[in-house]
């Protein structure tokens, strides 16, 4: 059996299938929930954003006009409950703190490759930095750059996800990326040209 | 991939980490099966509108043409431009600037008013012949006879002291008087408005509703008070019952009187002087035309422009088109704007009734907005094409 789209899942689970929805679920839970988790900072609101994201998705299927994708249209509940969170928020978490669930994918993956100590090191304060930028922008300019940058939407999608043209889109990731970059070069971390671009 | 090699390059390293940034795994089969078991209990069509909305506001400087000029990519929460409010911003702009510099003309007419030297002769003048100032304070008891009768009294010294031929006083007093009629259209300045509300009786006010023994003393009241009236006060002041009675014997006077001062008598009664005689109760001129703009506020049309329902649904169409999109034919739909200028109600037919698209074509067309009109609603067929 050839694997069904994201529009045959919701079609189905427009019918009451709702193991077509399980597998529209397991399809794009992890991009939901690394979206949710850069949004949020926290993994255990992550955790529950993501949750609520699938059950409001299921209870708006109606809704869903099949004019974007599937995906997008779950990205998009998922960015406006966690912009919700982070709204009823207190505004005490501006700082990265040392167990930042973000960090801990980058620790993560520099454990496994230790053939170069300094080279992790360098890494994980690179991605502290990271973090730390992303978290001076605007809301809107740090969840454009989360979509097209961290998640690799194209900002046709991202445009679909936030509801702006796309070149409203590349706006919004030139401009957080330039911020971002003013706030490399002032922690030291100067851009180094193409030599090492993959 | 994106702009990742413009300006704003961040370094091959930092790229790389923000394009590959990586995050812990988990359990992903046991969060499935946790949101299976919520979705059990799941309501359809529970979630809140708001959830499905664009998400976010732009940024402060954000370029609008980048919103402007774009295609909206979804049926719902997508920033659109509207031509019909630019349209009106415009308007608004010109009104604006119009009213400015009716507000600096007049402002530069009391100056010179001020400083004109003529009051002196005013007062001979009066002395000289009575009747003559009684009809010219009397017929400016309107609001739009104070510039007639203001720059027919300096006519009329000039008159005194040099004068001419009666052709050449009554046309260009006629070309004053049409002058401040259309003058009058525009909108009235506010501050002036204000300014000549303040004092208790103007000259010319205080003339119009003076019995003509009273008006003989205007020389002195002109040399007291400022002459730069607002004419939007004078209805007020002046009484209705005694318009026409002054009128009349200003008309008589002049007859009396068939000097210089009585070629003046045309441009006066050219003035709107006899339109304002018959103003209502109310202190108003029966002509819309001839009522200063902010006296009452500004009248409605009784219905939207074509030029601007077209606008107004040109400026959403592509947004419902998108609805359609996919269709063979056309669907229609029906918009009933309401007395506020905005969408009432959408009734689709066609190809798109009863499906979803339906509500997405009234969602985009229930946007648009046209100013406000008088009847109670305007509606108005519009066809959704597929793209």
């Amino acid at each position: 059996m050839s694997k069904r789209t994201d529009r045959e899942l919701v079609d189905a689970a427009r019918e009451g299938d709702t193991e077509a929805f399980g597998v529209l679920v397991r399809r794009h839970q992890r991009r939901i929930y690394r979206l949710a988790l850069h949004l949020l900072r926290d993994a255990a609101e992550a955790e529950d954003a993501t949750q609520e994201t699938f059950v409001r998705a299921y209870g708006a299927l109606d809704r869903f006009d099949g004019r974007s994708e599937a995906f997008t249209w779950i990205y998009r509940i998922a960015v406006n409950l966690s912009l919700n969170v982070i709204r009823a928020r207190k505004p005490n978490r501006k700082a990265v703190s040392a167990d930042d669930p973000r960090l801990e994918g980058v620790l993560v993956e520099t454990r496994a490759g230790s053939a170069n100590p300094l080279g992790d090191s360098e890494n994980r304060e690179l991605g502290r930095a990271l973090c730390e930028g992303m978290d001076l922008l605007s809301d809107t300019l740090r969840t454009t750059l989360i979509l097209v940058g961290v998640d690799g939407l194209s900002h046709a999608q991202a445009g679909e996800v936030l509801g702006c043209p796309e070149g409203t889109v590349a706006w919004r990731v030139h401009e957080a990326r330039k911020k971002l970059k003013v706030f490399l070069v002032e922690r030291g971390f100067a851009p180094q040209g193409e030599e090492g671009a993959a | 991939m994106n702009d990742r090699r413009s300006s704003s390059d961040l370094g091959s390293n930092a790229e790389a980490t923000l394009g590959t940034f990586p995050f812990p795994e988990r359990d992903w089969e046991s969060d499935a099966r946790a949101i299976e078991a919520r979705l059990a209990s799941a309501r359809r069509g529970s979630t809140d509108a708001l959830l499905l909305a664009a998400p976010l506001p732009g940024e402060a400087d954000e370029p609008s043409a980048l919103s402007a000029t774009a295609t909206p990519l979804t049926n719902s929460g997508v920033r659109t431009q509207s031509l019909a409010e630019l349209a009106r911003r415009s308007v608004e702009k010109k009104q604006a600037l119009e009213r400015q510099m009716a507000r600096e003309s007049l402002a530069l007419a009391a100056q010179q008013r001020n400083q004109a030297p003529h009051t002196d002769a005013l007062s001979a003048l009066t002395r000289s012949n009575g009747a003559a100032p009684n009809g010219i304070a009397t017929s400016s008891a309107t609001a739009s006879n104070v510039r007639a009768s203001s720059v027919a009294q300096e006519r009329a010294v000039h008159e005194k002291a040099k004068p001419f031929p009666k052709v050449a006083l009554v046309l260009p007093a006629l070309a004053l008087a049409a002058a401040a009629v259309l003058w009058l259209k525009q909108p009235a300045p506010d501050p002036l408005l204000s300014n000549a509300v303040t004092p208790p009786a103007p000259s010319a006010v205080a003339a119009s509703a003076a019995p003509s023994v009273i008006a003989r003393e205007q020389p002195a009241v002109h040399d007291e008070l400022p002459r730069g009236v607002d004419p939007t006060t004078l209805p007020e002041q002046a009484s209705p019952s005694q318009e026409p009675s002054n009128v009349a014997s200003a008309n008589g006077s002049a007859a009396s009187a068939p000097g210089k001062v009585a070629t003046l008598k045309p441009a006066l009664r050219a003035a709107p002087a006899s339109a304002d005689a018959k103003a209502s109760d109310q202190g108003l001129p029966p002509d819309p035309g001839l009522r200063p703009a902010d006296s009452r506020g500004g009248e409605l049309p009784m219905k939207p422009t074509t030029g601007a329902v077209q606008a107004a649904l040109g400026s959403v169409m592509s947004g419902a088109r998108h609805c359609v999109a996919g269709d063979d034919a056309a669907s229609s739909a029906v918009v009933v704007f309401g007395s506020d200028g905005r969408v009432q109600h959408v009734t689709v037919s066609g190809a798109a009734a009863g499906k979803s698209s339906a509500a997405c074509i009234e969602a985009q067309l229930g946007r648009a907005r046209v100013q406000p009109f008088a009847a109670s609603s305007f509606s108005v067929n519009a066809t959704v094409r597929p793209e």
